[in-house]
């Protein structure tokens, strides 16, 4: 059963096959963020998107064509009606009444957030990839010392 | 492979074997739901967060099926406050549940160290005999 342990262990005195084994674990988690760094940016560029739309419904705009989805792929012509309130989704089926800036309020604390969430992503990889280095160093002074090892026993 | 190494242990130790592999089930099972959990707990607080910054007047829709019922900001944190309650008890008994399979697997392991330290006694045993 593996989970992470957060522990200090001198990488120094494992023994090869654990270094290994380490190397190769920190390699698969360096490459496992990427597609969750993916979907933080691209939620984060959504939320930017609909902030854009925020800024178009007020007050000047009332009675402006628009075109309004009824599905993904069709539209019907209307006019913006109410500039007053929109209907924002706040998640887990529920919706709340607020003014465009209230929203905008809301998407910004969203973007915030996820920045916070992208920047953490981004330090905890950078920590993998350091530790990847210095097992990869480790790893490899092993392998020559015990090929020296082979050598020497070898002339013996 | 695991099932032919396995056929080359002796006995004892195949039974401590097959039963780590056993837990190690168990384990991959209960860890998605673990994972659901979380996300929900974490969603759910998220919405909770939300509410909280509403006056008590904001019209809130509920959504069911197609429909959106309206109801009143009360009504809406009860309903998070019940679901969090929920999930939180349903996190904690998994949490048991993985506590559980650890212990067992530590005592399986600690088995599975005794037999072999007992065969290599015995094989130190024998050789010196043989001399």
């Amino acid at each position: 059963m593996s989970e992470a342990q957060p522990q200090t262990v001198d990488v120094g005195q494992l023994p090869v096959e654990q270094l290994t084994n380490l190397r190769e674990q920190l390699e698969n988690e360096i490459q496992h963020p990427a597609s969750s760094l993916e979907q933080l940016i691209r939620a984060a560029n959504q939320y930017n998107d609909s902030n854009r739309c925020l800024e178009s419904i007020k007050s000047g705009n009332e009675g402006k064509e628009t075109l309004i989805p009824l599905t993904s792929s069709l539209y019907v012509p209307g006019k913006l009606g109410d500039s007053k309130s929109v209907m924002l989704d706040i998640g887990t089926g529920y919706f709340v009444e607020r003014t465009p800036k209230q929203a905008q309020e809301y998407v910004k604390r969203k973007i915030d957030l996820l920045k916070s969430n992208i920047e953490d992503v981004r330090k905890a990889v950078a920590m993998k990839k350091r530790n990847f280095e210095v097992v990869s160093m480790v790893l490899r002074q092993k392998q020559q010392m015990a090929a020296q090892q082979t050598a020497q026993a070898a002339q013996s | 492979d695991m099932s032919t190494s396995m056929q080359q242990l002796p006995p004892d130790l195949q039974v401590e074997a097959k039963a780590l592999e056993a837990l190690q089930a168990e384990f991959q099972k209960l860890l998605p739901a673990q994972q659901r959990l979380l996300t929900q707990k974490q969603e759910n607080e998220m919405v909770m967060k939300e509410l909280e910054l509403l006056e008590p007047e904001t019209p809130v829709y509920k959504q069911e099926g197609p429909t959106l019922l309206k109801v009143s900001v009360d009504q809406a944190k009860q309903n998070i406050a019940n679901r969090l309650r929920f999930i939180t008890e349903q996190i904690a008994d998994i949490e048991d549940k993985i506590k559980a399979l650890k212990e067992k697997e530590q005592q399986h392991r600690l088995k599975a160290v005794e037999i072999q330290q007992r065969m290599r006694a015995e094989q130190e045993k024998a050789a010196g005999s043989a001399e």
